[in-house]
């Protein structure tokens, strides 16, 4: 069989099937105003996502994204303090940071101990 | 060509028209009828005007071909967007008629049935060529591909349904 064959072939059966299905074709009718109310139905769709974005702006504006509590205020850390500070006041920590001179002595008998420093805090 | 003319031409090429709008659907009969109204909808309004550049069918037919493709981009949409939002499932595809599937003669059947086996391209070329008797260069235009890629899917095709409907044959 011959690729010209094989075409005529083919050929024949497509025109079988055009016969058949030519049959079965609907009238030809243009459309007119009446019929064209029938695709109003497409609109159908449309309608459906514009309700689906109008829900999805609701969730996400009232469920989704609530509003945040507000935190309390959070203090500097050039001005934070930690609580456990004062144990680092060892005792006798003022007489290793100055240079003693005669005289002075008395100055230095009247350092404060860390504990009364940490009792004169104000509270 | 006046109006009476053109709906004149219009009206002769309605089978032909519902035979193309048919392959372009999968043979559902519901889907090719809206496809097909769209179509003549969208001449009647103005929104596909035919420019003289080729012949009444080729023009109408790439309408068809680019209107049913709107269709089902508008289902696909509709599958995803509200199918999976709503009912977590895809809408189901409908399948092809079973009717149109089943009606005519054993051939028609047995060749709808190798032609579902190729892929849409080559589908769609030889029933413009082998069904609707227009060239491959016409068909190039409709499908708005080249003449060279026509021609490799009219001949790949070709051979595909001949392979297909020698294995039905030896089968039957």
């Amino acid at each position: 069989m011959t690729g010209n064959d094989d075409d005529r072939d083919l050929r024949a059966r497509f025109a079988a099937l055009r016969e058949e299905e030519a049959a079965q074709a609907p009238e030809f009718a243009l459309p007119t105003p009446q019929r064209r109310r029938r695709f109003a139905g497409s609109l159908i769709p449309v309608a459906e996502c514009a309700l689906a974005i109008v829900a999805a702006i609701f969730v996400l504006r009232f469920v989704a994204l609530e509003p945040r509590r507000p935190s309390a205020p959070v203090a500097s850390l050039t001005e934070w303090r930690a609580p456990t500070d004062f144990l680092l006041d060892t005792p006798g920590r003022e007489l290793l940071r100055t240079v003693p001179a005669i005289g002075e002595w008395s100055d230095y008998t009247k350092a404060v101990s860390p504990r009364e420093k940490h009792a004169q805090l104000p509270k | 060509m006046n109006q009476t003319e053109f709906q004149g031409e219009l009206g002769r090429l309605h089978p032909a028209s519902f035979g193309w709008a048919l392959w372009c659907c999968d043979h559902r009969r519901d889907e090719a009828e809206e496809v097909l109204q769209t179509a003549y909808l969208k001449v009647m309004e103005g929104a596909a005007r035919f420019d003289g550049g080729s012949s009444v069918q080729t023009w109408f037919f790439g309408v068809i071909r680019r209107t049913a493709w709107e269709q089902r981009r508008r289902r696909w949409l509709r599958e995803q967007i509200l199918g999976r939002w709503f009912t977590q499932q895809p809408e189901p595809r409908p399948e092809p008629d079973p009717e149109s599937l089943a009606s005519g003669s054993q051939n028609g059947r047995a060749l709808r049935a190798a032609l579902s086996g190729l892929p849409a391209r080559q589908r769609e070329v030889l029933h413009l060529v082998f069904y609707q008797d227009l060239t491959v260069q016409e068909a190039s235009r409709i499908l708005d591909i080249s003449l060279g890629t026509a021609r490799t899917h009219f001949e790949r095709g070709k051979a595909r349904l001949r392979q297909i409907l020698t294995e039905q044959e030896g089968i039957a």
